[in-house]
């Protein structure tokens, strides 16, 4: 495993419900670094009365570990003791940090708090991404309680399905058309104990992430510009019109990933494309996954001044589907 | 009109002079006088005296008189763990291991004693409150949800019980209910004015569960309150953006939200049901990270931004306890004269105009040079004590020193500030060096600092 190309040091922060494995992954990923690399690796637990990582077997050479006192309810008026946790392991020139967080924690206001941090500190993090990790067996049932439990898949990066021997193929397949319902965007991982290599998580990780431009305080100006193109579900695009607006402006694109209802009638319904690619190569294919809307995003270097253009021309787009609108 | 006759015409929706201030002082408040929280939280006088200061300093319309959520589960066996920054946390939960699927099980019954726990600690101070500055500012006392409640006394298992254990999470939630309202009422005995249910958890369950499990517990609590001839509040923080109108619904007269909230949105809502709505200044970014400028722009914002009938602007919970007193300072000063603060940040953003300022030269003074800076001396509470315990050093040295104020709110002042380099105000400089910023010092020091530069 390579040694982090900067001296930054990377951040993941793992969400979870209780009792889906979260603190099982963050040992192995520990112990994985500890074991293939001379890393320093950090860990904030931010817990809601959960079993921490307290016990467990380390080697404490090269682990830092900081527990932060929320108030043990959930309650985001303590994010100051978050962001004194992350101002404190600041210090300790790490390469990985994990930031465990709460079993109900919202992870919306977590992100907002590491732009703070980075106003505060400088660029001492890279964050890479927000890791879900999935009870496969009670996953609805929590899903059905808790709000925050539908935010934490949202917001994530990549979902790790645990417990997935606890579960039959049917609900296997079931489960994962609920989250990419909700989080169109992001890979999911399957396991048993949270066994993944961190190669894997680090490879299949998604930086372009649902939902996007979310309003923040003080958005770093190094940070690529994120656009979200959307069309209502009762506008449906004309699949040779899409493709003329994908060629035009694909190769200006970072990356375009997203679900496009497109005007092609299979049996009396209108159908659900999903784009996923890089620059020039977008890929598109047909998907069961039917959204609520047409949602794409498309990330440009931060440079870019086609990101009005390219808006502009989405408007266009939809706002001439509408015109010739067909009722499915 | 004073602050208290403001809050209690706003929650009477008629018309006020100034849009009402809440400023959440918690443990905050031990902050303005130097005790951490768990002093704060244990020693009634020191909570009293840091109560005053936040009275005197940030000149509330209301107040809360103690924010800790976690005064009901203590007394009711939740194991605590007590913070310097941080009111204390359940680190175990009575209800943890209790089975409820094979055997009988038993909730509990006690129902918290105002002799109990920190209960007669709470009472004293809040009679203390009444009595000192009850006429003119209106108090809160703030009770524990039912949902906050008893998750501390189940853990996190009641989130799972709420949906396998219908059953037995009503009983839990009655349970608190009952607990609730004997809180409710040792604490409108000792004269508290608004009684706040605060339910953090709210904002992470699904309105679903909220209408088929939460509905009945709040809907009796703001009954039992709106009964005893009291006003009721409904503080939740966290994105309870989906929650907003279910929690209308159980009919609080007042919510009150955090920034995850957009305001503007949620008195959309509120408004349709004549419910008050309070926040949301922005707790850490803009309150303990950004500037006083900041704090007032955000406000300015926000008042800007809604009808300010059945509106309060409040923190968006209870405050950190670092957060710079100036910072507080602006967001009241914004509220209570907002055309001059927009003016004024109007100017020290873009300067429309130039002045020709000469600072003194500081390294040969005639004599001792005691500058007092100030938002308004006449408006702001804090500036006007700044500027006081500036002015007694004329008093005590006479001619031998001397003292000037600059208010902010003056125009060309703003760029003398900038020349300074002072960032908060009120502040006093002794020959050109900052000496106090917001805490005003107490005059053996004050007297001292002078002493060296005579």
């Amino acid at each position: 495993m390579n040694p982090p190309p900067s001296t930054q040091c990377r951040l993941y922060l793992i969400n979870g419900f209780l009792g889906s494995g979260k603190t099982t992954l963050i040992k192995n990923l520990i112990q994985e670094l500890q074991e293939f690399g001379d890393f320093k690796v950090g860990l904030l637990e931010n817990e809601f009365g959960e079993v921490g990582i307290d016990g467990m077997q380390f080697s404490q050479k090269n682990l830092k570990l900081v527990e932060i006192d929320n108030g043990s309810i959930f309650c985001s008026c303590r994010s100051d003791q978050f962001i004194e946790g992350l101002k404190e392991l600041a210090n300790y020139k790490l390469d990985f940090l994990f930031i465990e967080s709460s079993g109900i924690s919202d992870p919306a206001p977590m992100e907002r708090d590491l732009e703070v941090v980075e106003k505060i500190i400088g660029e001492v993090y890279k964050y890479k991404g927000n890791l879900c990790v999935i009870d496969s067996l009670n996953f609805m049932d929590t899903l059905e309680v808790l709000e925050s439990v539908r935010r934490q898949v949202e917001y994530s990066n990549l979902i790790i399905l645990n417990k997935i021997d606890q579960i039959n193929f049917d609900e296997r397949e079931g489960l994962r058309k609920i989250l990419q319902v909700i989080n169109p965007l992001v890979n999911i991982l399957e396991s048993k104990y949270c066994k993944i290599p961190f190669q894997l998580i680090q490879s299949e990780i998604c930086s372009d992430a649902l939902p996007v431009p979310t309003e923040s305080y003080n958005s770093p100006s190094n940070k690529p510009q994120k656009i979200l193109l959307q069309a209502p579900s009762n506008i449906i695009l004309t699949k040779d019109a899409f493709f003329e607006f994908l060629n035009h402006f694909a190769s200006q694109t970072f990356r375009l990933k997203g679900y496009i209802q497109l005007s092609e009638i299979v049996e009396g319904k209108t159908v659900w494309y999903y784009v996923d690619g890089v620059q020039n190569a977008p890929e598109i294919a047909k998907t069961e996954i039917i959204r609520e809307k047409t949602e794409i995003v498309v990330i440009l270097d931060q440079h870019n001044p086609l990101g009005e253009v390219i808006q502009e021309a989405w408007g266009d787009l939809v706002s001439s589907s509408q015109n010739s609108k067909f009722s499915s | 009109m004073n602050g208290k006759e403001r809050l209690l015409r706003t929650f009477n929706h008629e018309p006020v002079d100034k849009v009402v201030w809440v400023p959440f002082a918690g443990i905050h408040a031990g902050k303005l006088k130097g005790y951490f929280a768990d002093e704060l939280l244990t020693d009634g006088d020191k909570l009293f005296e840091s109560l005053i200061e936040v009275n005197r300093l940030y000149s509330p319309d209301g107040q809360p008189v103690l924010f800790d959520l976690q005064i009901e589960a203590e007394i009711l066996g939740c194991g605590m763990r007590w913070g310097k920054k941080a009111p204390p946390s359940v680190c175990s939960h009575p209800l943890e291991t209790l089975k409820l699927v094979g055997e009988d099980y038993q909730l509990p019954s006690k129902i918290p004693e105002k002799t109990d726990g920190r209960l007669p600690l709470v009472l004293d101070v809040m009679k203390r409150m009444k009595e000192t500055v009850g006429e003119s500012t209106a108090l809160f006392g703030l009770v524990t949800g039912p949902l906050t409640l008893a998750s501390h006394l189940r853990g996190t298992k009641l989130f799972l019980d709420m949906l396998r254990h219908k059953e037995t999470s009503r009983e839990l939630f009655a349970y608190c209910v009952t607990v609730a309202k004997a809180m409710i009422s040792y604490y409108i005995e000792v004269g508290m004015d608004v009684i706040a249910v605060v339910d953090p958890v709210v904002s992470q369950v699904s309105p679903k569960i909220f209408k088929s499990l939460l509905h009945g517990p709040f809907s009796e609590i703001f009954q039992y309150i709106k009964t005893q001839k009291v006003l009721s509040s409904f503080f939740v923080c966290g994105d309870a953006t989906k929650n907003i109108e279910p929690m209308c619904h159980t009919k609080p007269d007042s919510i009150f939200v955090d920034e995850n909230i957009n305001m503007v949105e949620a008195k959309r809502i509120t408004d349709q049901f004549n419910i008050i709505l309070g926040g949301n200044i922005p707790l850490t970014s803009t309150m303990l990270y950004g500037t006083q400028q900041d704090n007032m722009g955000f406000v300015i914002k926000l008042l800007d931004s809604m009808s300010h009938k059945n509106l309060i602007i409040a923190p968006g919970c209870d405050m950190p306890y670092d957060i710079p007193p100036e910072n507080v300072i602006g967001a009241m000063e914004a509220i209570k004269d907002p055309e001059k603060i927009r003016r004024a940040l109007e100017t020290y953003e873009k300067p429309t105009q130039e002045f020709d300022i000469i600072l003194p030269d500081y390294e040969n003074l005639d004599k001792p040079l005691i500058e007092v800076f100030t938002l308004d001396s006449d408006q702001c509470p804090a500036c006007g004590y700044m500027k006081n315990m500036a002015l007694t050093a004329k008093e005590k040295y006479g001619d031998r020193v001397e003292v000037i104020e600059y208010k902010w709110t003056i125009l060309e002042n703003i760029e003398r500030t900038k020349m300074m380099g002072l960032q908060h105000l009120p502040s006093i400089t002794i020959n050109g060096k900052l000496k106090w910023s917001s805490i005003i010092p107490d005059q053996e020091e004050y007297f001292a600092e002078i002493d060296k530069v005579l």
